[in-house]
């Protein structure tokens, strides 16, 4: 993040300059996510705010914001923010993609972030621009601007009931010293905030007008494809050319770093040609990798200690008599993003750089990757300085955002984005370079697979006394994540990692280490709690003391499931509980088992703590839709390995839940005020673990790999 | 080649007959509302209609469906498109919305056969449209409201 104020040259100001519209513009500055200094300006970039935004004379405010809308609504949600401290009505206000400018700060959109970094920012733009509309009214009123006050878009002054449209007081607003002080609203004066606000995205995105990544078309525009080796970390041996020049279409073949790509007017051409390529491959380092010898290795591996990565508290020895000991182990498969969009990116470099419109999570390291391929060695080091000279990093090579068909982690890499600035470098026009479905499968950064052995030593009531986690996979980072958030007192808590190192490439999926520590967890205090065979909620909330907001969201989903109360015949349910990004949830899983053993999932009930609420719909939608993602995982899919690459290719053996098979949902809100609390992913891992639950409940087989078997599981 | 009748129009042009509907959609007609996101007919996201049938775009070349109706999201009624529009939105029934041209061609396809659809009819209608967001029960609720406002009879433009 760019920090401090900085002069920008003449390129970077018109590199600006299509956000410079006649009107008040407000720039927040936010290093390092603390609120520090504002300033109004119209034209003169002479600072770095985070936040633009822009109230024009035709009363229309904008804001320019970084973030992605890849579903989870901020182009609802963040300008209900503005809109409440500036006193205009939400329809007012547009969020305006910004482009990978630095001087929009900090634009990745992951680890369910957005809100909660933009909740006091956004709203203190927000007021700050409605103080200085005040006195600019005041002014023009010769009175105090403590007799005025802002409605819906207009400042009044109390006693004359004098009016002034914002629009018609941009011209002396921006004249106004920015406030030193900017006092926000209490919440019980919101009346946007936590209000009902229709999804403004989905007009465009039912109709078909939407432009995801997948829809850019520019003039001169050749599409590409691309076959990445088969082993990852391969390279291409040999490939016929011809074959694919000779499909109608078909307009140039070539090599890049990362594969064979095959360059023609439509998909469809680029496509047939790829197929007729017969590339063969030079195998990467780990040809051998299988997905039955990668688990029994981490078996193998879990029988020494791993590196101890968290460990807390007193452990008590087992005392014969006295103590009882207890210990599982879980696996957990690879799983990959399969996001409705596959990876695609357009780029066309020029001769004054590059522009780039990609589904991208995380523009401005797009923009730093796709540094490397736009220019040479040297260029690249005269760029470098430049930019640490004015701060505004890259200007000339400027990634648009479109709409993104799904993220949940994806879209953090910037792999298809330098794979079309390679292409649209060696050819000189825009590209737009789309993956199939298989690549996309097969080509992911997935989330790693683990082997999971617990060993707990209880009391003589059968409570935990040590908790010792020991976990085998490809990393550590993305496998321990997760593993030290017990919510539960436990005397002694250990997490060791052991890592196996396999060449599969790895990345965040929606909730990171969550979704696998979580099912660990949640099964593993279930087992302890069938020991002395206490009811699992009960037994929760007897450790869960000294933790009263967990204690409140297990109740409250205990409550609105019914938990102990009498079910439909053959119908059992298992609870689960999880922390994550300042928000805390808890799920009741109800299935039924048939007379053959079939499992069905009726519903799941969800009761969340995640602070101030700014758009339930939206909240409630982010649950359902994670719900839905962790049932997939948990029951219907994985990624598999053999002789080193990927097995699924597509939806028919890497299938989601499909309406059919989805169950009911019910939300429930457990209300606190305080600041918003992270909601994209915080709903994936506790479904699995609650099902897991359930289906001990109803069969007595506890579930310990994943994904489970839904058929035939007595 | 023959024509192909894309939402009304008579399309003229020469394209390889075994190119997929879709393709010829989005790369030589330009309409990018039909989205790819599968290829193999698994996903549904490509639904278009042909006689007011669903069929998957990506699937269907050009060739199989010479002289037949092709609708597909940019050739519905602007009346109607404004009651999904409303629909959808009174019922959030859309998050990454890139599955969400097809989940509307094969709820109008559905709601054209049984103006009053049951669960059971919106499963069976609805299985093929994967949505990777996973809200079906507000897309479900979406179909509920949009049989209940009724669409018209000719779903065509023009």
């Amino acid at each position: 993040m760019v920090k401090g104020n900085f002069k920008v040259s003449r390129r970077g100001f018109l590199k600006l300059g299509s956000v410079s519209v006649a009107g008040m513009v407000i720039g927040i500055c936010l290093p390092s996510n603390t609120y520090s200094k504002s300033r109004s300006e119209i034209s003169a970039f002479g600072f770095s705010p985070n936040v633009w935004l822009v109230i024009e004379e035709n009363d229309q405010v904008s804001l320019f914001l970084g973030k992605s809308e890849m579903g989870q609504g901020v182009i609802t949600a963040l300008p209900m923010l503005v809109a409440e401290e500036l006193e205009v009505d939400l329809a007012r206000v547009r969020v305006k993609m910004a482009t990978s400018d630095s001087r929009y700060g900090n634009q990745y959109t992951g680890g369910s972030r957005s809100i909660r970094e933009n909740w006091l920012v956004l709203r203190k733009a927000g007021a700050a621009g409605r103080l200085m509309l005040i006195a600019a009214a005041a002014e023009i009123w010769s009175v105090s601007p403590d007799t005025c006050y802002a409605e819906h878009g207009v400042v009044v002054h109390r006693q004359s009931q004098q009016r002034l449209r914002y629009g018609e007081l941009v011209a002396i607003a921006i004249k106004q010293p920015v406030p030193d002080t900017i006092p926000l609203k209490p919440p019980e004066d919101f009346r946007i905030i936590g209000k009902h606000a229709a999804r403004l995205d989905i007009p465009d995105k039912v109709s078909g007008r939407a432009k995801f990544g997948m829809d850019i078309i520019l003039p001169g525009m050749l599409i590409a494809t691309i076959a990445h080796p088969p082993i990852f970390g391969g390279k291409v041996k040999s490939y016929d050319a011809k074959r694919a020049l000779s499909v109608k279409g078909v307009r140039h073949v070539m090599t890049i770093a990362s594969g064979v790509v095959v360059v023609a007017d439509g998909y469809w051409q680029a496509r047939q040609g790829l197929k007729r390529l017969q590339i063969q491959w030079y195998p990467g380092e780990y040809p051998e990798t299988n997905t039955a010898s990668m688990f029994n290795k981490y078996v193998e591996l879990a029988e020494n200690p791993g590196e101890v990565v968290h460990e807390k508290g007193t452990q008590s020895a087992v005392e014969a008599g006295t103590t009882n000991e207890i210990k599982a182990a879980y696996q957990l498969p690879y799983q990959n993003h399969t996001t409705m969009e596959t990876m695609n990116c357009t780029a066309h470099v020029h001769d004054n750089g590059c522009d780039i419109w990609a589904p991208t999570q995380h523009p401005e390291g797009a923009r730093n990757a796709a540094a490397d391929y736009v220019y040479g060695k040297i260029q690249k080091t005269l760029e470098k300085v430049y930019s640490r000279f004015t701060g505004n990093i890259y200007p000339n090579i400027v990634v648009h955002k479109t709409y993104l068909g799904c993220g949940f982690g994806r879209r953090l890499e910037h792999d298809f984005v330098i794979e079309a600035v390679q292409v649209s470098k060696k050819l000189g026009v825009p590209i737009k370079l789309i993956w199939s479905r298989e690549e996309d499968m097969q080509h992911g950064h997935y989330r790693p697979g683990t082997y999971n052995k617990l060993h707990a030593v209880l009391d003589k009531k059968g409570l935990p006394l040590n908790w010792v986690h020991q976990i085998v996979g490809p990393v550590r980072g993305l496998a321990v994540d997760g593993a030290a958030n017990i919510p539960y007192s436990i005397p002694y808590h250990r997490v060791e990692s052991t890592v196996l190192k396999t060449g599969i490439p790895i990345g965040s999926w929606r909730s990171t280490g969550g979704s696998l520590n979580t099912f660990v967890i949640e099964s593993f205090i279930d087992e302890i709690a069938a020991v002395k065979n206490v009811d699992p909620y009960h037994f929760r909330k007897k450790l869960l003391n000294s933790k009263p907001r967990h204690m409140n969201v297990l109740t409250a989903v205990a409550k609105a499931a019914r938990w102990g109360k009498v079910l439909p015949e053959n119908n059992f349910q298992g609870i689960a509980l999880y922390e994550a990004r300042n928000s805390i949830v808890a799920q009741v899983a109800e299935i039924s088992v048939s007379g053959k053993g079939k499992i069905k999932i009726h519903k799941v009930v969800c009761a969340i703590d995640c602070g101030t609420v700014v758009n339930h719909e939206i909240v409630k939608s982010q649950l359902e839709g994670g719900i839905i993602f962790g049932l997939s995982a948990a029951v219907k899919h994985e990624i598999t390995f053999k002789s080193g690459h990927v097995v699924e290719s597509n939806f028919d053996d890497f299938p989601i839940v499909s309406m059919p098979e989805a169950p009911k949902i019910e939300v429930v809100f457990v209300s606190v005020e305080r600041a918003p609390g992270g909601v994209g992913e915080v709903a994936v891992p506790p479904v699995a673990p609650a099902i897991a639950n359930a289906i001990f409940a109803a069969t007595g087989k506890r579930i310990r790999k994943l994904p489970m078997s839904l058929q035939a599981i007595v | 080649m023959d024509k192909l009748t894309v939402n009304n129009k008579i399309i003229n042009m020469d394209i390889d007959p075994d190119t997929p509907l879709l393709w010829v959609l989005r790369d030589n007609l330009g309409m990018t509302g039909t989205k790819y996101a599968c290829g193999k007919g698994l996903c549904g996201a490509c639904t278009v209609l042909i006689d007011n049938k669903p069929i998957r775009s990506c699937i269907t070349p050009i060739k199989n469906i010479i002289n037949k109706r092709i609708t597909t999201i940019e050739g519905l009624p602007e009346n109607l498109l404004q009651t999904i529009e409303q629909v959808w939105t009174e019922t959030g029934a859309s998050e990454c919305g890139y599955c969400q041209p097809g989940q509307v061609m094969s709820a109008l396809a559905l709601i054209i056969e049984k103006p009053r659809p049951t669960d059971v009819d919106i499963d069976t209608a609805m299985s093929g449209n994967l949505c990777r967001c996973g809200i079906y029960q507000r897309i479900r609720k979406a179909i509920y409201q949009l049989a209940a406002v009724g669409i018209p009879e000719n779903i065509h433009n023009g």
